[in-house]
């Protein structure tokens, strides 16, 4: 792409890292879209540098064994979808690469019940949360502190009891999420919360 | 309002604005000391083997400061890109233009001349949903007449239906048929939470597609 008449028929480097951090909308968005609908080429470029870019981001299953619960709370803050205002500190580079991007999602799912932190003490371990519309299908997981999902489920409800055999021991912290899918495709997720068996 | 990240990392702003010559190797020194890992992480994605990785990395290096940075005079914090992610692309297309003087330019077999092809024989089979394989999928070449005239009727139609989607989804159908990136890849591509959800619009621009194809009664993707 060294070459100025062939550059002219690519992406610029400008356009490619606003499209890469969803930073573009409107008209260009749309044309950067298009473009990567008919160039090859463009596509492998977008393919390639998103997984650079993409390699280190937190991931919901991210939770890594030994990590405390403030550190869980801070990974918990970078997953909340980035409607959320974000704290103006200065980050170092390699810190601003992992907390990149989160999608682009209306609003998150609202959770009902339990409340975070919430100690169950019932024989059920019962999961609810606000409908976020018509024809959604919900996808519920519940993890440990340390990553491991313990049990997920998907459901047009809006709620779900984790089955007696699920393996949750008491006195353990958990987190749940709940992600959501509108039949035209949109996404949404609530954030994640915790509650203690 | 701008975020810190938008904003041109110090160590470089000092490079660029540098008085002397020890501010400059200074504040380069910053620069590298930030940046080393991600340039390095840049190279080995772009470069086959360790040996070009670090030839790509020195190039990429030489060429930042060249011409008292005139490459990173290009960044503009204007809020659309951390610089981190500008520079991510800055460095990869310059070990690309590296890598192809070395070895010529890699042509992925005239991919981008069949795409079409390509995408509408998978998702052909997607669409039928059974055990076609997509090389027995008749081609331009076909044998027999009919079969021909067939497929074409079929890939006409199916570029009729892939033409009514929207961009965006048009993109996730090549991302997934034409790129074959994994549904979780794609996800983290274009913005999606997860696999699940992009299973879940694949399934519905694949049954969309099915619906249209039907509506002009095809059914199959049998020529």
């Amino acid at each position: 792409m060294s070459n100025q008449s062939e550059d002219a028929l690519h992406l610029s480097v400008d356009q490619l890292a606003a499209h890469l951090e969803r930073r573009l909308h409107g008209a260009e968005r749309k044309a950067v879209v298009a473009h990567l609908v008919e160039c090859g080429e463009c596509r492998r470029e977008y393919i390639a540098t998103g997984a650079v870019v993409g390699a280190a981001r937190p991931r919901w299953t991210g939770f890594r064994t030994g990590i405390g619960l403030a550190a869980a709370a801070a990974v918990v803050f970078a997953l909340m979808p980035r409607t959320f205002p974000r704290a103006a500190t200065t980050v170092a580079p390699d810190v601003a690469m992992q907390r990149t991007s989160l999608p682009d999602v209306p609003a998150p799912i609202r959770l009902a019940a339990p409340a975070e932190g919430e100690r169950l003490t019932g024989s059920d371990v019962r999961l609810s949360w606000h409908p976020d519309g018509d024809d959604v299908l919900y996808r519920v997981t519940v993890q440990t502190d340390a990553g491991a999902v313990v049990w997920k489920t998907e459901t047009h409800d809006t709620s779900s009891t984790v089955p007696p055999d699920a393996p949750l021991t008491r006195g353990m912290r958990y987190y749940w999420i709940v992600d959501a899918l509108h039949a035209d495709g949109r996404p949404a997720r609530s954030p994640a919360t915790s509650f203690i068996r | 309002m701008r975020e810190p990240t938008d904003v041109l990392p110090d160590e470089i702003a000092n490079f660029l604005r540098g008085e002397t010559h020890d501010t400059r190797e200074g504040s380069w020194s910053s620069f590298l000391a930030r940046h080393n890992r991600l340039l390095l992480r840049v190279a080995y994605a772009a470069a086959m083997n360790r040996e070009d990785a670090m030839d790509a990395y020195a190039v990429v290096l030489e060429q930042l400061r060249e011409h008292d940075g005139r490459r990173l005079r290009a960044y503009r914090a204007d809020g659309r890109s951390k610089f981190t992610t500008w520079l991510v692309v800055v460095s990869r297309r310059i070990c690309v233009d590296h890598l192809r003087q070395k070895y010529g330019r890699y042509e992925p077999a005239s991919r981008d001349a069949t795409n079409i092809d390509r995408t509408s024989r998978l998702a052909l089979v997607e669409l039928v949903g059974g055990d076609v394989d997509p090389a027995s999928i008749a081609d331009d070449n076909a044998a027999l007449p009919d079969g021909a005239l067939r497929t074409h009727e079929l890939s006409a139609r199916l570029d009729g239906a892939l033409g009514a989607l929207s961009d965006d989804d048009r993109l996730l159908l090549k991302l997934r048929f034409d790129d074959d990136l994994s549904a979780s890849a794609i996800g983290r591509l274009v913005g999606l939470p997860s696999a699940f959800h992009v299973y879940r619009r694949l399934n519905g621009l694949l049954a969309q597609l099915r619906a249209e194809l039907s509506a002009h009664g095809v059914e199959s993707a049998e020529p």
